[in-house]
């Protein structure tokens, strides 16, 4: 095993994949992102932590544009995002999304779920579209169970499958929202392998979790959160082991 | 009655759903719809009888002649895929993708579609069949055709509904919700008697329904807002992390309905939609009241007649069992279409 093998260090150049330029949010009163800015590079690992109500899964769901935000500009690729058809295109063709509680269509089988969007968006053959999702579930170790539903699954199989899902529609960026905390802790393991196996073939990946020893391993850069604030961003040596504020030092000493 | 007519009539019926079972098909869900949107075109005709073409007006003609192409190209593609060949619907591929370059494979089947209604509408006007009066439409075949009609329409009209009255377009959801609340508030026999005496008056002078189409339109319209609510229960009972995951694989909010969320609705609904069924079949029985000669009024008519005078039980009687036998074994097939359906999950 290798420690911090971040993508950028083998990138010379690196074009930035996601502005987010003073993002600002409220739930009515309640002001949960203040002023958020971020670049973040082509092919970086970034991971996002911070205590629970900190605004991280808010911050990650505002990028593909789940959740609305009052003030702030977020640009993908250099294309700045609106809510219109343009921006929703752009959206759709660079980003997938995992979600903590996998979110797989029930009354489909593993393999129809990864098909769907080839089959309905991209207007592939039924055949072409099999062999592509077949190979993305041999990726993660589960094409023998192409044929059953979600339900029959265990948690770490239906977030692998969920995680080809979102790869069958070739994103350039993944956003992960705690996508092991709902899992029993053995089978956080064999969610975690395929998110580094990810990362290596320089997929730009955005992850919030809680998983320390993943950010240690694979992230380039860690970002810690709190109260709706970014209070510090850096590489996990200096982020989680060498902490400059209090707040940082404080949450880490709590899931340690 | 003209027999054989009608008989062929309901067997088509049965053979247009036949390729549902079979896994050759692609899209099969197409083939409900089909059955549904085009189906009553070929069944109203022969149950009409008539002299193809000028009892029958333009529209009607031109539909059946277009349901009875699409039932032979399905068929003839079962037989075509197995034996492994190519289905009749790539016929015209070679040629129309010189004159297109998207959407090839729909242009080719629009051309092979409309190729075979016109040899189908060829053939037909040779036909005459002997004209029945929808006067002497009656019996058990009446409540079925009622009955057939309502359960078929309810989940269409349901769902537009349903999803009309979620819309967050302001027209489209009061729209939904006054039809909905209006025909539920108020008894199907009122609601019978409004479609019969009420819609000509509305209607322009020259525009003439016979009663059993009002009837139709009365009943569906009564199963539709009923259907709607059982399917917006369904609606609201699917978590939002669903909508979210359709959202981001980019699906837009037709495909999002109709591949995820409808199907999980409807299938949580089975019960309900099925006890909506059964009671809409049961409640068939009340036309007799405005005089459509159904199964009732038929019995009623039995005790009047000079051989049978004063025989009033046998004949409800036997109503009672053949409705016991019909829900009894719809009831039975949701029970078991749920437990297949289980499975999935
Ligand atoms: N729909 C909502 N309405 C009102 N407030 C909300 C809503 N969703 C989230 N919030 C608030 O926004 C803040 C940020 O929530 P968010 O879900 O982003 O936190 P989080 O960092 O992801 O927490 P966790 O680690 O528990 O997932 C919280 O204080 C929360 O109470
Ligand atoms: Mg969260």
């Amino acid at each position: 095993m290798t420690t911090s093998s971040g993508n950028l260090a083998q990138k010379a150049v690196t074009e930035t994949a996601i502005k987010i330029d003073n993002l600002n949010k409220w739930y009515g009163d309640h002001h949960v992102l203040k002023d958020v800015s971020l670049d973040i590079s082509e092919g970086e690992i970034m991971v996002v932590c911070g205590p629970s109500g900190s605004g991280k899964s808010t911050l990650i769901r505002s990028l593909n544009h789940l959740e609305e935000y009052q003030e702030g500009v977020v640009s993908v690729f250099g294309q700045p995002l609106s809510r219109d058809r343009q921006s929703h295109k752009i959206i759709h063709q660079t980003m997938g999304m995992v979600f903590q509680n996998f979110n797989l269509f029930p009354h489909l089988t593993v393999l129809q779920n990864c098909t769907l969007g080839l089959t309905w968006l991209r207007k592939m053959s039924e055949r072409d579209a099999d062999k592509m999702a077949m190979r993305l579930l041999d990726r993660v170790g589960i094409a023998h169970l192409a044929t059953r539903y979600p339900g029959q699954l265990s948690g770490g199989q239906q977030q692998r499958v969920a995680i080809s899902r979102s790869l069958a529609m070739e994103p350039k960026i993944m956003l992960f929202d705690e996508p092991t905390s709902a899992l029993d802790p053995e089978m956080v393991k064999e969610v975690l392998d395929v998110m580094i196996d990810l990362a290596k073939t320089g997929m730009t990946m955005v992850c919030v979790t809680h998983e320390m020893q993943f950010a240690r391993q694979v992230a380039d850069r860690v970002v810690f959160m709190a109260d709706g604030e970014i209070i510090e961003v850096g590489p996990p040596e200096q982020v989680l082991v060498n902490p400059q504020w209090d707040r940082t030092r404080e949450f880490l000493q709590h899931i340690l | 009655m003209n027999n054989g007519a009608l008989n062929i009539g309901v067997l088509l019926g049965l053979v247009w759903l036949l390729p549902l079972m079979s896994k050759l098909i692609p899209l099969r869900n197409f083939v409900l719809l089909s059955w549904i949107g085009l189906y009553p075109f070929v069944g109203g005709y022969l149950f009409l009888g008539g002299r193809f073409g000028e009892e029958l007006g333009l529209v009607h003609g031109a539909m059946t002649c277009l349901a009875l192409a699409f039932l032979v190209i399905l068929y003839a593609n079962w037989i075509l895929s197995a034996l492994g060949k190519k289905g009749l619907n790539e016929l015209f591929v070679p040629l129309v993708s010189r004159l297109v370059e998207r959407r090839i494979h729909l242009f080719s089947f629009v051309a092979v579609w409309l190729l075979v209604a016109l040899v189908i509408a060829l053939g037909l006007s040779q036909v005459s069949l002997e004209p029945v009066p929808i006067e002497r439409w009656g019996g058990l075949f009446l409540t079925f055709i009622i009955a057939g009609f309502a359960i078929t329409m309810a989940i269409p009209v349901g769902v537009i509904l349903a999803l009309g009255r979620r819309s967050k377009l302001p027209v489209i959801h009061w729209l939904s919700m006054t039809v909905i609340e209006l025909v539920r508030s108020v008894p199907l026999i009122t609601v019978l008697f409004m479609a019969v005496t009420l819609l000509p008056i509305f209607l322009p002078a020259d525009m003439e329904f016979n009663k059993l189409t009002q009837v139709l339109v009365a009943v569906c319209l009564f199963a539709g807002a009923y259907m709607a609510e059982n399917i917006r229960g369904g609606l609201q009972a699917i978590p939002k992390g669903q909508y979210e995951a359709a959202a981001t694989l980019g699906l837009g909010y037709l495909h999002t309905m109709v591949l995820i969320i409808l199907p999980q609705a409807l299938r949580m609904m089975i019960p309900n939609i099925m006890t909506s069924f059964i009671s809409l079949l049961k409640d068939t029985t009340l036309v007799s009241i405005i005089g459509l000669f159904d199964i009732m009024l038929m019995a009623r008519n039995i005790a009047n007649d000079k051989d049978w005078v004063g025989m009033h039980t046998e004949p409800l009687v036997m109503i009672s069992v053949l409705f016991f036998i019909l829900c009894y074994s719809m009831s039975q097939y949701s029970l078991n279409l749920e437990k297949r359906l289980k499975v999935d999950r």
